[in-house]
C-alpha cells in the first residue's frame, strides 16, 4: 500500500506543480452556481419552500443538480489529465517496467482523482453556502455523501481514463463510457444532497448510501482486477 | 543471461522481427547495430518485457521479463520522468517503485554528474541532462540485467564516455542498441546487426 501512496502523492503534487485542471474547474463551478442562482427570483435560495405543491421547487432541491454536474465535468477533466501524465512521454512504461503489483498503480491513480475531487467539491460546497444561502453547518450532511460518491467517481474515472488514453478519440470516449457508468450513482448523490440542503440530514433515505456503496466496491474491484490489461499490451 | 527463442513480432500485417534468436551470457555486453527501422527498439521492447512477442520465448535469467522486471533496468528513448516534479522527487519516486532506500536517489544524480540539477525541475533539464537523468533512473536498482536503447544520442562526447563506464559493472548482462559504432564496438562483448527483422 506504500506505492500506492507513493503513486497517489506523486499525481497530486505533480498537479499541484502545474495547476492545469483545478483552476479553472473552480472558476467553471463558481460561474455555473452564479449563473443559477440568476435564474431564480430574488430570494428564493433562501426563503424555505412552506407548503411543497406539485410544481413548486426550491432553489435548494435543484442546487444539488448544480453541485453535481460542475463535480461531474471537473471529474471527467481532471481523470483525463491524471491518466495523460502517463500517457505522455510514454511515462506509463516506467510503471509496467517497475516491479509492482498493477491493482497498486489503480489503487494510487484512483486515490489522487479521489482526493482532487473531493477538494473541488468541498470549495463548490462553500460557493453554494455563499450564494445561496446554504448553512455551512449542511457541509456534515454533504461530507459523507461526497466521500462516498467521489470513491465510486474515482475508481471509474481511474479505469476508463487509462483505458481510454491510447484511442485516438479518447476526448470523445472517456465521457460516452464514464457517462452512463455514473449515473446511478450521481442520481444517488444528488438525492441525498436535496435532502441535505432542504433537511440538513442525508441519512433518512439510506437506500440510496447502499446503492453509491455498491457502485464503490464493484467498480474498485473491477479496476484493481483489470488494471494489469489496461496497461499492458 | 538473457535468452531470446525465435521471437517474431508482427504490428497488425508488418513483420518488424522475424525469428530473431539471441543468447547473451551472464555479464556480457551484447551490442545491436541496424539501420532505422531494423526492429532493434522492438526488440529491446520485448526483452524489456513492455511488449509481447508475436511467437517464440524470452528468458531473463530463467525468467519471464516480466517475472525478472525487478532485476532489469530499460532505458529508452524517453526519460519517463515527470517533467513537472524536480530530479530529486523523481529519482525518489522510482527508489519506493524499486524498494530501495531513498539515498540511492542523491547517490546516482552525483554519479551522472548531475548534482546541481537535482532540484530543477526535470522539464527545464537539457537533452543531454534528462538523458543522464533517465540514465539515473534505470540503475536506480542496481539491476543484474541492463536494455539500453541509443544511450549516446544527444551526448557530448565527455559524457558518452561516461556513459560507458556507468551502464558497464560486474556480472551484469547488457544489450544496447546504437548507431555510434565505434563507441558500440568498444563496450561491445558480442555485435548482432539487424537488418528487416532479421539478424545477420
Ligand atoms: N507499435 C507499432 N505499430 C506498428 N509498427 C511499428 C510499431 N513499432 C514499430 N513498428 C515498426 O517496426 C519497424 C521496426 O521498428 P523499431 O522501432 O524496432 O526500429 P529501430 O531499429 O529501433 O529503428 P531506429 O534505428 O530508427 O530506432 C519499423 O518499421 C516500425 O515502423
Ligand atoms: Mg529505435
Amino acid at each position: 500500500m506504500r506505492t500506492a501512496f507513493a503513486i497517489a502523492a506523486k499525481d497530486l503534487r505533480a498537479e499541484a506543480r502545474s495547476k492545469e485542471v483545478a483552476p479553472a474547474m473552480l472558476l467553471f463551478a463558481l460561474a455555473l452556481v452564479f449563473l443559477f442562482t440568476f435564474a431564480l427570483p430574488p430570494g428564493s435560495g433562501r426563503a424555505p419552500v412552506p407548503l411543497p405543491r406539485a410544481g413548486s421547487v426550491g432553489a435548494r432541491e435543484i442546487a444539488s443538480v448544480f453541485l453535481w454536474s460542475s463535480l461531474l465535468f471537473a471529474a471527467i477533466v481532471g481523470f483525463g489529465r491524471s491518466a495523460a501524465l502517463e500517457r505522455e512521454g510514454s511515462r506509463l512504461d516506467a510503471l509496467v517496467l517497475a516491479p509492482v503489483d498493477p491493482a497498486l498503480v489503480f489503487a494510487g491513480k484512483a486515490i489522487a482523482n479521489f482526493l482532487y475531487l473531493t477538494f473541488i467539491a468541498i470549495l463548490v460546497f462553500f460557493f453554494f453556502v455563499v450564494f445561496i444561502g446554504v448553512a455551512p453547518g449542511a457541509i456534515l450532511g454533504f461530507l459523507p455523501i461526497a466521500l462516498m460518491t467521489n470513491i465510486g467517481l474515482a475508481v471509474i474515472g481511474t479505469l476508463f481514463g487509462t483505458a481510454t488514453q491510447y484511442s485516438r478519440a479518447k476526448e470523445l470516449l472517456l465521457p460516452l463510457l464514464i457517462f452512463p457508468s455514473v449515473l446511478p450513482p450521481l442520481l444517488a448523490a444528488i438525492r441525498l444532497t436535496s435532502e441535505t440542503l432542504v433537511h440538513g440530514d442525508p441519512f433518512t433515505e439510506t437506500g440510496w448510501f447502499i446503492l453509491i456503496a455498491i457502485y464503490d466496491i464493484v467498480f474498485a474491484t473491477i479496476g484493481a482486477v483489470t488494471f494489469e490489461f489496461v496497461i499492458r499490451e | 543471461m538473457i535468452l531470446v527463442q525465435s521471437v517474431s513480432k508482427r504490428f497488425g500485417g508488418f513483420r518488424a522481427l522475424n525469428k530473431v534468436t539471441i543468447e547473451i551470457p551472464r555479464g556480457k555486453t551484447l551490442v545491436v547495430f541496424g539501420p532505422n527501422g531494423a526492429g532493434k527498439t522492438t526488440l529491446l521492447r520485448i526483452v524489456a518485457g513492455l511488449i509481447r512477442p508475436t511467437e517464440g520465448t524470452v528468458f531473463v535469467s530463467g525468467k519471464t521479463p516480466m517475472e525478472a522486471r525487478a532485476g532489469i533496468g530499460y532505458l529508452g528513448t524517453e526519460s519517463l520522468l515527470y517533467p513537472s516534479l524536480t530530479l530529486k522527487e523523481n529519482l525518489r519516486f522510482f527508489c519506493g517503485l524499486y524498494g530501495v532506500g531513498p539515498g540511492e536517489a542523491v547517490r546516482w544524480i552525483d554519479q551522472v554528474g548531475l548534482s546541481s540539477k537535482s532540484k530543477a525541475l526535470v522539464a527545464t533539464l537539457s537533452r543531454g541532462e534528462s538523458q543522464r537523468a533517465a540514465l539515473a533512473r534505470c540503475l536506480i536498482h542496481d539491476p543484474d540485467h541492463l536494455i539500453v536503447d541509443e544511450p549516446f544520442a544527444g551526448l557530448d562526447d565527455a559524457s558518452a564516455a561516461a556513459f560507458g563506464q556507468l551502464i558497464t559493472r560486474e556480472s551484469r548482462t547488457t544489450i544496447i542498441a546504437t548507431h555510434d559504432v565505434d563507441r558500440g564496438k568498444q563496450i561491445a562483448d558480442e555485435i548482432v546487426t539487424l537488418e528487416e527483422g532479421r539478424t545477420k
